[in-house]
């Protein structure tokens, strides 16, 4: 059985206009019974228009969405069974908090009873129980967007879908939001499809990230797949990745960039595709956290100039500049420690260390 | 700190001058509405006399009698005003909703043409109307007045939308949605009760614009359709001091109702509703 057999949401093909531009060409992707998909790109690709779609509040011209093995594509958006949620929290602001979250219930005509449990059940699981009776403008920042959360578990749609819905706050409560949503996501087993430009926040959340790009080109993997092994340089940038050097690489696995000569795995040379006519190719090699370590003050291969020192939890890292590009190198553990601003200070002449494993390289 | 204390604590010449700048504005204010008071309950009051010599309530009493023509116009004015703060307010709701959410020169250009019949002097769009009203034979009627009178109403109407949805936030309307409303059901527990106090607010304003209206009702109504004020403005013609003065009195009735209820609504909300 497929992936999308299973699934909470299938999209397929879909394609969605911008205004009169073309837009969203072509997506397709699936959402396992709860699953978390992050989608991320960079702004005015597409995202939030992905999600319009799949909730129904923006045509498309093109393909179909299925939610809970229902084709939805051509039904109004209280009827597809997904609840969307922007980015800042829109509570009503004529009903309290109980209101708010009793609405869904409400519309559906439940009874007194069934809506009394299930809006202390949701507001127990977000924090707010004691809050029932406030109004939305007497909450904070933090407590609105828990309580909007709320509000949209307390029908058990089969699906959320959340607008950056945390961009709005400040990190501590960003923290504290973020764990009431997969508080109640895991409770109530609905699948959530997330849009967000913070890959920090990506990779918290998400069971699989997918990365969107201009015209709607869309690559779905694990957190672990997406950051180790992105399928294009596009993909690589959009993931953070910013340690870019140009170089060439030959048939025999020799690259050559402004770290000097490195000799790379073949399945490397294979997987870029050298035409036999020709002994080398011009790439992009993309250097992996963990790529690079500094060694100080040994001289060894290419020498670099050490421009700046910088400490963090993780250890020291020295600013260098490598061809065009400037890098943050970590430390290598035998010259750090406590005589590494002496041996690692700004304009220090040093080696760096090249792991040829987290070494990606990419067609120029 | 000197210096708010200097602003929010003024002196005593200070204090002395606002006091007496309060004065006259209320005698300014007060003095005509007094006069009306005291001219509504008089008979045979002429100058040099300063003070009434015959005091009587029979004016009010004309407006409860059941053949009274003031009573009739009073009640004409009612209907008229209210059919037509219903009847803008209908039309203006989405009209302005409509150019909030437009962008770019359709929002300009709607915005415009709901100022229109606000900017335009009123004999000119009395004159206008009448034509226009004449073609399709309503002038004379109740029917006609009543449009003459949407028309502006409705233009202040859509402008005070335009503002109203311009604060609103639409996307409230979308999520509602997705958590199960029908768009019935998004109008009737979202829409409606958020907007309730614009809507209010709405209705009093085109109230008082076709409570107050004397040149489109004369051309249009051709003096058949008598409303209050120009039954107000016949009695002056005729010299009827006290019949002119009752009927200005209650015309400033719902006036004065409309500035207490903006003044109740200040204090509650701390927003300028009006």
């Amino acid at each position: 059985m497929s992936h999308a057999a299973v699934a909470t949401l299938v999209v397929q093909n879909l394609s969605v206009p911008f205004g009169a531009k073309p837009g969203l060409r072509d997506i397709s992707l699936h959402v396992a019974p709860g699953e978390r998909v992050v989608i991320v790109g960079a702004s005015g690709v597409g995202k939030t228009s992905l999600l319009r779609a799949i909730a129904g509040l923006t045509d498309i011209t093109h393909g179909s969405i299925t939610i809970g093995g229902r084709d939805v594509t051509l039904l109004q958006p209280e009827q597809r069974g997904a609840v969307y949620m922007h980015q800042t929290p829109l509570l009503f602001p004529h009903l309290t908090v109980f209101e708010n979250v009793a609405f869904p219930l409400r519309v559906r005509g439940a009874s007194a009873a069934e809506i009394s449990d299930r809006v202390y059940d949701a507001l127990t699981n977000v924090q707010l129980d004691s809050l029932a009776l406030r109004a939305p403008k007497t909450l904070s920042g933090g407590q609105q967007h828990r309580a909007a959360l709320a509000r949209a578990v307390v029908g058990r749609p089969e699906l959320l879908l959340l607008d950056e819905p945390f961009s709005s706050l400040d990190p501590a409560l960003r923290d504290d939001v973020r764990d009431a949503l997969v508080t109640v996501q895991e409770k109530f087993g609905m699948s959530v499809l997330l849009v967000t430009h913070d890959l920090d926040e990506a990779s918290r959340l998400a069971d699989r990230i997918g990365v969107l790009q201009v015209g709607g080109a869309l690559q779905i993997g694990t957190p672990k797949e997406m950051f180790e092994t992105p399928k294009s340089l596009a993909i690589a940038v959009a993931l953070g990745h910013r340690a870019i050097l140009d170089g060439t690489l030959t048939k025999q696995g020799q690259l050559t960039c402004a770290l000097g000569v490195i000799t790379v795995d073949p399945r490397m040379v294979a997987d870029v595709g050298i035409a036999p006519e020709r002994a080398e190719i011009a790439v992009s090699v993309l250097l992996m956290p963990g790529a690079l370590s500094l060694i100080a003050p040994l001289l060894d291969g290419p020498v670099f100039h050490v421009q700046r020192m910088t400490y963090s939890g993780d250890g020291a890292s020295a600013k260098v500049q490598v061809g065009t590009v400037s890098l943050d190198i970590p430390v290598l553990a035998e010259s750090a420690g406590d005589d590494a601003i002496a041996t690692c200070a700004a304009g220090t002449r040093v080696s760096v260390r090249i792991a040829p494993s987290r070494v990606r390289l990419f067609n120029r | 700190m000197s210096e708010h204390r200097r602003r929010t604590s003024p002196s005593a010449s200070g204090r002395l001058l606002r006091n007496a700048l309060l004065i006259v504005l209320a005698l300014w204010t007060l003095a005509p509405l007094l006069l009306l008071i005291v001219l509504s309950l008089s008979r045979n009051w002429y100058a040099p006399a300063v003070w009434p010599s015959v005091w009587t309530g029979e004016h009010w009493g004309r407006l409860v009698a059941a053949a009274s023509s003031q009573r009739e116009a009073l009640l004409t004015s009612v209907a008229l005003a209210t059919l037509t703060a219903l009847l803008a307010c209908l039309l203006a709701l989405p009209f302005g909703r409509l150019i909030a959410q437009s962008r770019g020169w359709p929002r300009r250009w709607a915005a415009a043409m709901a100022f229109a019949p606000v900017a335009v002097p009123p004999i000119a769009l009395a004159t206008g109307m009448h034509f226009s009203l004449l073609k399709i034979g309503l002038a004379g009627h109740f029917g006609g007045v009543l449009v003459a009178h949407i028309i502006p109403a409705a233009g202040y109407l859509t402008l005070f939308f335009l503002g109203a949805f311009s604060a609103y936030d639409l996307r409230i309307e979308e999520e509602a949605r997705t958590l199960g409303a029908t768009r019935g059901a998004v109008w009737r527990r979202i829409t409606l009760p958020i907007l309730r106090a614009p809507i209010g607010d709405a209705l009093a304003l085109a109230f008082l614009i076709s409570w107050a209206q004397v040149p489109l009702t004369l051309l249009i109504g051709g003096g058949l359709v008598r409303t209050l004020p120009i039954d107000v403005f016949a009695a002056i013609r005729a010299g009827d001091d006290a019949r002119a003065a009752s009927g200005s009195i209650l015309l400033i009735v719902p006036a004065l109702l409309a500035i207490a209820g903006v003044r109740v609504a200040v204090r509650r909300t701390g927003v300028v509703g009006l």
